[in-house]
């Protein structure tokens, strides 16, 4: 017995064409795949998040991450503040990403200086609530932490700043 | 030769995923009801107080093709409104296949821009089930759609769409699971997920639920089975796609593991439960008349008031969703675990009803 193609009445012809779509998909994830691990990630795309790129723990060691930024002014003094409290009006879980793009040193910034007109206005607005004076110039630093998951309780061990990136309000 | 093999392709696209008219048209409004009112639809007015310097478009994207900075705020409202609009139109199946093929459209254009920050959530493939479902005979009972045109009840529905959605899924977890796999998770030497954990739990300060309890488990065994067991269930995803029993079996894994990493990780995943249930409508039954009957009596007006009363909402900060209410009330993400435990007690009770032979799988 055939099979039944289409309840609602479709023309026959259009079974090859779903038939290709079948077919089609399958090339096309796999240039999508290799284009993602290339060149970079598409939007839209069909694709879930691998995480393998993640720091991967041994059975002694762990890594995180921390990012601080730091407010300088005239005087030389500066203000630490965080990035919740910098990028408080984009959604939490984009805002590591938002520094990680925008505000760091190659190779992790996908932005390179120079910075598009009103950028530093932007930032400098924005690092001006933390502080009382006038915000001269503002350092994002990049510290990689080694915690050691052989003590009780788990010990950190050793502190690299894997970045600093200094960003001077003209 | 080219017969069979046709014929064998035509068996798995068109017939392997057998579904109803109506298990469609329940899992329409199931998908437009979870999108609307659990989940929320989200606002893109945030992104008007992003400057232009932080635009940095995934390529290619629309966005990074027609655009050189965030769009003026007038015009990702009417990309919300169309948004919204949609999943009415869908929830209430009127012009449901225009509608449902404008919603992802809609989606993809604003999000298009939400990613342009550096953070891509990878959703598309929940977003893109209303595109590849306007093919099917979601809209052709219980709908507004329905009044013009009657079927009769427990017809075959279209399902190719289902398989197609199958495939979507598939090559979705395989994507995730390959680079695992190519990047050293299966080293007997490596915790991959013990070092996420650890990360999500000091970095991120996600310490709620089991997290204290695993952030202590000292096994290597168990971080390694852990390991394993994470890249073998995402590749076993592109085998399972051939066999609707074994992708269901797949997909129960995954409504679990789903429900093990908010417990473990805190990282919640419920906006993938509409996609998990469009593979558990085969095996549920659903037969009621007074559903037409209602879209029989709804006014087609009541669709864009709906819409436009759920906007208001939004823009008024009301929880038009439960997750809103949840941060409103709490402050805790309560509904993710009660999202979960519903789809493990939905995934019981559809086994059970396999069990019992109340449903042929």
């Amino acid at each position: 017995m055939r099979t039944e193609f289409d309840q609602t009445g479709r023309p026959a012809g259009s079974r090859w064409l779903i038939r290709g779509l079948f077919i089609v998909i399958w090339p096309v994830f796999l240039v999508q795949y290799l284009y993602y691990h290339q060149v970079g990630e598409p939007y839209p795309a069909v694709l879930l998040p691998s995480f393998a790129g993640s720091d991967v723990a041994s059975r002694e060691r762990a890594y995180t991450e921390q990012i601080e930024i730091h407010v300088l002014q005239a005087d030389g003094s500066r203000v630490v503040c965080s990035m919740d409290d910098l990028l408080k009006d984009a959604p939490p879980a984009h805002r590591r990403n938002i520094m990680k793009t925008s505000l760091s040193s190659p190779p992790h910034s996908w932005i390179r200086p120079p910075y598009r007109e009103g950028f530093h206005a932007w930032l400098r607005a924005h690092c001006a609530v933390f502080v009382e004076g006038d915000p001269v110039a503002m350092e994002v630093i990049y510290t990689r932490f080694t915690h050691d998951l052989t003590r009780r309780p788990v010990a950190v061990i050793g502190e690299t700043v894997t970045d600093r990136h200094r960003i001077d309000f003209k | 030769m080219i017969a069979r093999l046709t014929r064998i392709l035509d068996h798995w696209i068109f017939e392997r995923w057998s579904m109803s008219h109506e298990q469609l048209a329940a899992y329409r409004i199931c998908y437009a009801g979870f999108m609307l009112f659990i989940v929320g639809v989200h606002r893109y007015a945030w992104l008007e107080r992003m400057h232009d310097g932080f635009f940095h478009p995934p390529h290619p994207s629309i966005a990074s093709l027609a655009f050189s900075g965030f769009p003026p705020g007038g015009v990702l409202d009417v990309v919300e409104g169309l948004i919204i609009l949609s999943l009415f139109g869908i929830l209430f199946g009127y012009r449901t296949r225009l509608f449902s093929i404008l919603f992802t459209l809609a989606m993809v254009f604003g999000n298009s821009f939400a990613y342009s920050l550096g953070k891509i959530n990878h959703d598309f493939i929940v977003q893109v089930v209303p595109l590849v479902m306007a093919f099917s005979s979601w809209g052709e009972t219980w709908s507004l759609d329905a009044r013009k045109r009657r079927l009769a009840p427990g017809g075959r529905g279209v399902t190719w769409p289902v398989t197609l959605m199958s495939v979507i899924m598939g090559l979705a977890y395989f994507s995730a699971g390959l680079p695992k796999l190519l990047g050293g998770w299966l080293h007997l030497d490596s915790m991959a997920v013990r070092g996420k954990l650890f990360t999500l739990y000091h970095v991120q300060g996600r310490q709620d639920y089991l997290a204290p309890f695993f952030i202590k488990i000292d096994q290597q065994w168990f971080w390694e089975f852990m390991d394993w067991f994470t890249v073998a269930w995402e590749l076993g995803f592109i085998i399972a796609i051939f066999n609707p029993r074994v992708f269901r079996f797949f997909v129960g894994i995954t409504v679990v593991f789903t429900l093990m990493v908010l417990l473990m990780l805190n990282v919640w995943a419920i906006i993938l439960y509409p996609l998990f249930l469009l593979f558990a409508m085969p095996l549920i039954p659903c037969h009621s008349a007074r559903v037409q009957g209602f879209m029989d009596r709804v006014p087609g007006w009541v669709i864009p008031l709906a819409a436009v009363i759920y906007w208001a909402g939004m823009c008024m900060r009301f929880p038009v969703s439960l997750l809103r209410i949840d941060y409103w009330l709490t402050g805790i993400e309560f509904v993710p675990l009660l999202v979960n435990l519903a789809a493990v007690g939905v995934m019981i009770w559809v086994i059970s009803l396999c069990v019992r032979g109340k449903q042929a799988t």
